[in-house]
C-alpha cells in the first residue's frame, strides 16, 4: 500500500538534481505522472520524497543541433508529436507518439519519464534504439551520454544511478535515402499498452539491395530487441519477401518474450514475425510512418 | 414533447464538471473512511489487530466485525438474503472484503491508520469457480442457511447444499422428455467471464446520523431499498431514515442495493460525525461485477430446423455473497431459452457461492451470458443442418400469440421484423477491401430480454401558481436521460413545454417510492407513473378552469401551458393563474404504475414480464490470421422501441449497449489469481476506447404508430452483441470461440490449431 510522501516542486533541473543528491535512495521523480501515478497506487514503488517536475521550466525545448533532434527531458508525447522538427526530420517517430494511449495520456506523459520507466513494451525505445539515439544523463556532479540500448538493461530496469536525471535526448536523423515504419500491435483495446511493436529503418537502392538496415522490437524481451549481426547479413543482399522471414525468423529466435495481460510468450513469440515482415515491407515502401494494428 | 430530440437536461452540468456527485459532498466535521481488506481468499479471522491503528493521528474510531456484534445493530444486510457482514466476523470469503473500518480527520490519515491494522487469519481452502464450488470434497462459505429479507417473500431458497446461493427451475411441455421428438441434438458449453461495469464515479455514500434520524448521501440506482435495508439494520422506522441521491455518474447495475452505505452509517452512529466513503478504483473490482458463466445448452431440432426442446444446465459464479444473485439466475434462466419457439424445455440454473467478491446486477441481468450460449449455438445448428443461419431463426423466431419458455403469451411481437432489419446491414456490399491474411465474416443474433416484472413506480407532481411544474421521481438519473424523457412525458402529457418542468430526483423524504432505477424500466415504468399523476394534475386543472372560465370542462384543452376553450382561440387562461385564482398554493397530484406478474417458484412458469424488449445485431468483422485479433467493421443494430420518447438520446442508450458490447466481446475480463484481481486498474483491465468502435454503426429503432406504449431501450441492444460477433468470426475463419472475451491470442490459437 502506497503511503503519503513529500511532494517537493523543483524550480530548475540544478534544483531536482541537488534534491536527488540529497536524498538519493528515498527520492522519486514525477515528470508526467502517468505511469509512476500506477506503480505508485500499485505498491511498486517507494519514495519519501516526490521531486514534481511540473515546475521545472526550459526542459521541454525540441529543435535540430547538427544532424540530430535534441529534445529536452520533460516535452511531453504530445509536444513531439505535434513539433514541426519532429513531423519533418522524423515522421515514423511522429506519427508512433500519436498512437500512444489516448490524448490525455500524451499531453501529461514526457519522453524522458518514459524511458527512464523502461516499460518493455513502450514504443518509443524500439524507434530510439533502431535510430541509434543517446540520452544525457545528469546529476548534481556531473553527466554523461548513454545510447538508449544501454540505458535500458532490463525489465523495468535502467542504469540510472539514484542521484542521476535524463535531461536530453538527441535522435540522429536518417539521411533520405532511409525509409522507416513502425509496426504498433495492440492485442486488446485501442488505447491499451502494445503487446509488440516494431520498428525498422531500410536503405535500398534502386535495384532492391540493402544497404543498412535496423530493426528493433519491443514486447518482444525485457528489454528493446535489436540484432545488429542479423541487420549485417542483409546488407547487400536484396530485401525482397524470403529474406525479410529470415530476418523476422531469426528476431523471433531471440525473442524472450514476458507473458501478460496482453499475450503469453508463445503467443508473442508466434506473432513477432508476421510484424517484423509487415514492418520491413511498409519501410522498404518508405511509408515512413507508424501503423496501429 | 415526446418524440423529440431534446438535450438531456443537465448536459451542460456534466460536461462541465458542474454535477455535485455524492464524492463532493462533505459537510464541516465529516470522518473520511477507509476499509482494510482481507488480504486471503478465505480463512478463519483469529484475530484483528487495530491497537497501533487507533493510535494513528487523526483517527476518531477504528472497528472490526466483531465490534459490530454489540451496538444493537444487524450487522449483516443483502437484498433477498442477509448473508454479507458489512464487516467480516469470524470469517474472510475473498481477497478484499472489509475487515475493519478506519475514521479520521482525512483520508490520507485514515489510510495511514489503515495500513497498521494485522489481521491474524488461519487460511481454508478457497474454491473460484463454479465447478470447483460444487466438487464433492469443496470447503464450504455458508455453514448455515441464511436470513430472508421481505422484500423478496417470493423467491425459495432452492437447490441449496454444497456451495449451491440458489437455482431456478423451468419446466415447460414434456420437458427432457421433449428430445425424443428431435431428430438431431447438439450440446455446447459457452463461457462468460467476470466484469466490471467501470463507472466513472464510485461507489460513495455520505451518512449523517442527527439523534435517531438517519440520513444518507448515496450513488444508488435504489433509494427505497437502501433506506429500507438501513431501517432494518439499525431497527428504525424507515420514516426515520433519509436516502438522498444526487446525479450518478454511471452505475450499469454496479450501484443496485446498498453497497457502502451500511458501513458509512455505523459509523455515524458511533461517532455522532458525518462519515464518508468513496472507493478507489482499485476497491471497484472488489466490490462487485457481473457473474461469471458456464451455460451449457442441449438443443434438439428436426431435420427440417425447427427447435423442439431445449435443456439450459446454467451456472453463475456469485462470488461470496448473495446479493441479488436469485433474481439474476432467474432471468439468466428463462432468459438462456431465447426468442424461440420451443415446446419442450428444461432449465436449471444456479447461482454457486465461491471465494470471489460477490457478483450482482450488470448491464443484461443475466441475459448477456444465456445469449452467448444460444445465438452461438444457433449458428452452430444451421452450419451442421446446412440452413442458413437467418432462416434456421426465422423459421423458429416466436411470432404474434406464441407462447414463450414461462407459458405466457406474447403479444406484439417483431422478432422477425427486428431481425430482418439488422441484417438488412448486408444488403450493401462491403466496400473496403480485404487486406492479405484478413478475412471477412457476417454475423446476426436477436434476443429476448424481460423488464422486472411484477414492479412499481410512484411519482408526485407539484404545479405552482406560475405554471411551472415538478416532478418528483425517485428514478435516478445516471446520465442515462431519465430525468429529461420523464420531463417529456409530463410536458406531453400536461399540454406544456418541458422547459418549464423541473425533475426533482431521489430524496426517500420527499420522492415517492419507485423499486428501481434499472431493467431499461424508468422510461417506460415511471414514466407511466407520471403520465399518471400528471393527467390526475391536468384533470384537475381543468375543472377549475371550467369553473372560472363559466365553461365546459369537455371543451377545455391545454395547449403550450394555457387552457383553451376549443373553438374560441381568444379566451383561455393559463395553467399558472387557473392555480391561482384557485388560491390552492400549489397544485399536487400522484400517479402510479403497478406491473403485476411473478414466475411459480418451481416450474418457471407465469408472467416473467410486463412486456418484452427485442433486439437484434448484425456485425461484420475483419480477422486477422496472423494476429488472431478481430476488428469490428460494421454493424447495425435494431431495437422495438415501441414508442421513442427522445430520438437523440435513444440512439446514445443503443450507441453506449454496442460500445459495452464490443468491449466484453473482444477484450473484458476480470483476472484473478488464487482470488486476488490480476488487473484492477484501467491500464490492465482492458475497455473499449474510440478507436475500436466500427467506423459505421447504424441504429434502426421500430415504432408502433398504434400504439403509445414505451419499451426501455437500455440494455437490448448489448446480449446480441456477443454472439453476433463471434458468428462473423466464425463465418470469417471456419472457427469458433466459445468463450469469452474473444481475446487476439485466442482466436490466434484457434486458428493455429486449424
Amino acid at each position: 500500500m502506497s503511503r503519503d510522501a513529500t511532494v517537493v516542486c523543483a524550480r530548475s533541473v540544478d534544483e531536482v538534481l541537488d534534491l536527488l543528491a540529497g536524498r538519493p535512495d528515498d527520492s522519486k521523480i514525477i515528470a508526467g505522472g502517468t505511469a509512476f501515478t500506477l506503480l505508485w497506487r500499485a505498491g511498486l514503488i517507494h519514495a519519501e520524497q516526490l521531486i514534481s517536475c511540473s515546475t521545472v521550466r526550459g526542459l521541454d525545448a525540441i529543435g535540430t543541433r547538427g544532424d540530430r533532434v535534441v529534445l529536452g527531458a520533460l516535452a511531453t508525447f504530445r509536444d513531439a508529436e505535434v513539433s514541426g522538427v519532429v513531423r519533418a526530420r522524423l515522421p515514423v517517430l511522429a506519427s508512433a507518439l500519436g498512437h500512444v494511449g489516448n490524448l490525455r495520456v500524451r499531453n501529461a506523459a514526457t519522453w524522458g519519464g518514459n524511458l527512464a520507466e523502461a516499460d518493455n513494451t513502450s514504443d518509443l525505445p524500439a524507434i530510439l534504439l533502431a535510430l541509434d539515439a543517446e540520452v544525457l544523463v545528469r546529476s548534481a556532479t556531473g553527466e554523461r551520454a548513454s545510447g538508449v540500448g544501454d540505458l535500458i538493461v532490463d525489465f523495468f530496469e535502467t542504469t540510472l544511478g539514484p542521484e542521476e536525471m535524463i535531461t536530453e535526448l538527441r535522435i540522429p536523423i536518417p539521411n533520405e535515402r532511409y525509409g522507416g515504419s513502425y509496426v504498433k500491435f495492440v492485442s486488446r483495446s485501442a488505447e491499451d499498452r502494445t503487446c509488440l511493436g516494431v520498428a525498422a529503418f531500410a536503405d535500398v537502392d534502386d535495384d532492391g539491395v540493402c544497404r543498412d538496415l535496423r530493426v528493433a522490437a519491443v514486447g518482444a524481451a525485457p528489454v528493446p530487441l535489436r540484432l545488429p549481426e542479423v541487420e549485417a547479413r542483409a546488407r547487400g543482399e536484396r530485401l525482397d519477401l524470403p529474406r525479410m522471414r529470415e530476418i523476422a525468423a531469426a528476431y523471433a529466435e531471440r525473442a524472450d518474450p514476458l507473458s501478460d495481460l496482453r499475450g503469453s510468450a508463445e503467443y508473442r513469440r508466434a506473432v513477432l514475425p508476421g510484424l517484423v515482415v509487415e514492418a520491413l515491407t511498409r519501410a522498404v515502401a518508405r511509408e515512413n510512418a507508424a501503423v496501429l494494428l | 414533447m415526446i418524440g423529440e430530440s431534446l438535450g438531456v437536461l443537465d448536459a451542460a452540468d456534466r460536461v462541465t464538471g458542474r454535477i455535485d456527485y455524492t464524492i463532493n459532498r462533505q459537510p464541516p466535521g465529516t470522518l473520511h473512511l477507509v476499509l482494510v481488506r482481507s488480504t486471503v481468499p478465505h480463512a478463519r479471522l483469529r484475530a484483528v489487530d487495530t491497537e497501533a491503528a487507533r493510535r494513528r493521528p487523526g483517527v476518531a474510531l477504528v472497528l472490526t466485525g466483531e465490534d459490530l456484534l454489540d451496538g444493537g445493530i444487524r450487522p449483516r444486510f443483502g437484498p433477498v438474503y442477509r448473508d454479507q457482514p458489512v464487516l467480516a466476523i469470524d470469517r474472510v470469503r475473498y481477497v478484499g472484503e472489509p475487515i475493519a473500518v478506519v475514521a479520521a480527520t482525512s483520508v490520507n490519515a485514515a489510510r495511514d491508520a489503515a495500513a497498521e491494522v494485522e489481521a491474524d487469519y488461519d487460511e481454508l481452502p478457497a474454491v473460484f469457480t463454479p465447478k470447483e464450488a460444487l466438487a464433492g470434497d469443496a470447503v464450504l462459505l455458508h455453514e448455515e442457511p441464511p436470513e430472508q429479507g421481505a422484500s423478496f417473500a417470493d423467491v425459495i431458497l432452492k437447490g441449496r447444499g454444497g456451495n449451491v446461493c440458489n437455482m431456478f427451475t423451468l419446466r415447460k411441455g414434456e420437458g427432457l422428455d421433449g428430445f425424443r421428438h428431435a431428430d438431431r441434438v447438439f450440446e455446447h458449453e459457452f463461457a462468460t467471464p467476470s466484469v466490471q461495469h467501470v463507472s466513472m464515479e464510485p461507489h460513495a455514500a455520505l451518512a449523517v446520523f442527527e439523534g435517531s434520524r438517519l440520513t444518507v448521501t448515496t450513488c444508488t440506482q435504489t433509494p427505497y431499498a437502501v433506506r429500507d435495508a438501513l431501517a432494518f439494520m439499525f431497527d428504525l422506522p424507515e420514516s426515520r431514515v433519509r436516502v438522498v441521491v444526487p446525479p450518478l455518474g454511471g452505475g450499469f447495475g454496479g450501484k443496485t442495493y446498498a453497497k457502502v452505505e451500511p458501513i458509512a452509517a455505523i459509523v455515524a452512529q458511533r461517532t455522532g460525525r458525518p462519515a464518508k466513503i468513496v472507493l478507489s478504483r482499485e476497491e471497484e473490482f472488489v466490490t462487485n461485477s457481473k457473474h461469471q458463466s458456464f451455460v451449457r445448452l442441449r438443443t434438439g431440432v428436426t431435420a427440417d430446423g425447427l427447435i423442439v426442446a431445449r435443456q439450459v444446465d446454467a451456472l453463475f459464479n456469485a462470488g461470496a455473497y448473495t446479493d441479488i444473485s436469485p433474481r439474476l439466475i432467474k432471468n439468466g434462466g428463462y432468459g438462456a431459452v431465447g426468442p424461440y419457439r420451443i415446446p419442450h424445455v428444461h432449465v436449471d440454473s444456479r447461482a454457486v457461492f465461491t471465494n470471489l467478491p460477490s457478483s450482482g446486477a450488470f448491464r443484461g441481468y443475466g441475459v448477456a451470458q444465456g445469449a452467448w450460449a444460444y445465438e452461438s449455438q444457433l449458428d452452430i445448428i444451421a452450419g451442421e443442418l446446412g440452413i442458413d443461419p437467418v432462416e434456421l431463426r426465422r423459421r423458429n423466431l416466436l411470432g404474434e400469440g406464441d407462447t414463450f419458455a414461462t407459458g405466457e403469451v406474447l403479444h406484439d411481437v417483431r422478432f422477425r421484423e427486428v431481425l430482418d432489419d439488422a441484417v438488412s446491414l448486408f444488403d450493401r456490399p462491403s466496400d473496403t477491401p480485404v487486406p492479405d491474411g484478413v478475412r471477412r465474416g457476417r454475423g446476426c443474433a436477436v434476443i429476448i430480454k424481460s423488464t422486472i416484472t411484477p414492479s412499481t413506480s410512484n411519482a408526485s407532481v407539484k404545479v405552482n401558481g406560475d405554471g411551472s411544474m415538478q416532478v418528483l421521481t425517485s428514478t435516478a438519473d445516471m446520465g442515462q436521460g431519465s430525468h429529461t424523457a420523464l420531463a417529456q412525458v409530463a410536458a406531453q402529457t400536461m399540454g406544456m413545454r418541458a422547459a418549464d418542468i423541473q425533475v426533482v430526483g431521489p430524496d426517500t423524504d420527499t420522492t415517492p417510492y419507485d423499486l428501481t432505477t434499472s431493467s431499461s424500466r424508468s422510461t417506460a415504468a415511471m414514466g407511466a407513473a407520471v403520465a399518471d399523476a400528471v393527467t390526475k394534475a391536468r384533470r384537475e386543472i381543468l375543472t377549475l378552469a371550467a369553473q372560472q372560465l363559466e365553461a365546459d370542462v369537455e371543451d377545455l384543452d391545454i395547449v403550450d401551458g394555457v387552457v383553451r376553450v376549443r373553438g374560441v382561440p381568444d379566451v383561455g387562461r393559463s395553467i399558472g393563474e387557473t392555480v391561482l385564482a384557485a388560491r390552492l398554493g400549489t397544485l399536487s397530484a400522484n400517479g402510479l404504475f403497478m406491473a403485476e406478474g411473478g414466475l411459480d417458484p418451481v416450474t418457471g412458469q407465469g408472467i416473467a414480464s410486463e412486456h418484452w424488449h427485442q433486439g437484434a445485431v448484425a456485425v461484420e468483422v475483419d480477422v486477422d490470421t496472423r494476429t488472431g485479433k478481430i476488428y469490428v467493421r460494421r454493424m447495425r443494430a435494431t431495437v422495438y422501441a415501441c414508442t421513442v420518447v427522445n430520438p437523440v438520446n435513444a440512439r446514445m442508450q443503443i450507441d453506449g449497449s454496442l460500445n459495452f458490447g464490443i468491449s466484453q466481446a473482444l477484450f473484458e475480463q476480470i483476472v484473478h489469481e488464487d482470488g486476488h484481481v490480476a488487473n484492477p486498474n484501467l491500464s490492465e483491465y482492458a475497455l473499449a476506447g474510440k478507436g475500436d468502435l466500427p467506423p459505421e454503426i447504424e441504429v434502426s429503432l421500430i415504432e408502433n404508430p398504434e400504439s403509445n406504449v414505451i419499451h426501455g431501450l437500455g440494455e437490448t441492444a448489448l446480449p446480441p452483441v456477443s454472439p453476433a460477433i463471434a458468428n462473423a468470426v466464425a463465418d470469417a475463419i471456419g472457427l469458433r470461440p466459445l468463450r469469452l472475451p474473444m481475446t487476439a491470442e485466442s482466436v490466434h490459437e484457434l486458428w493455429s490449431r486449424r
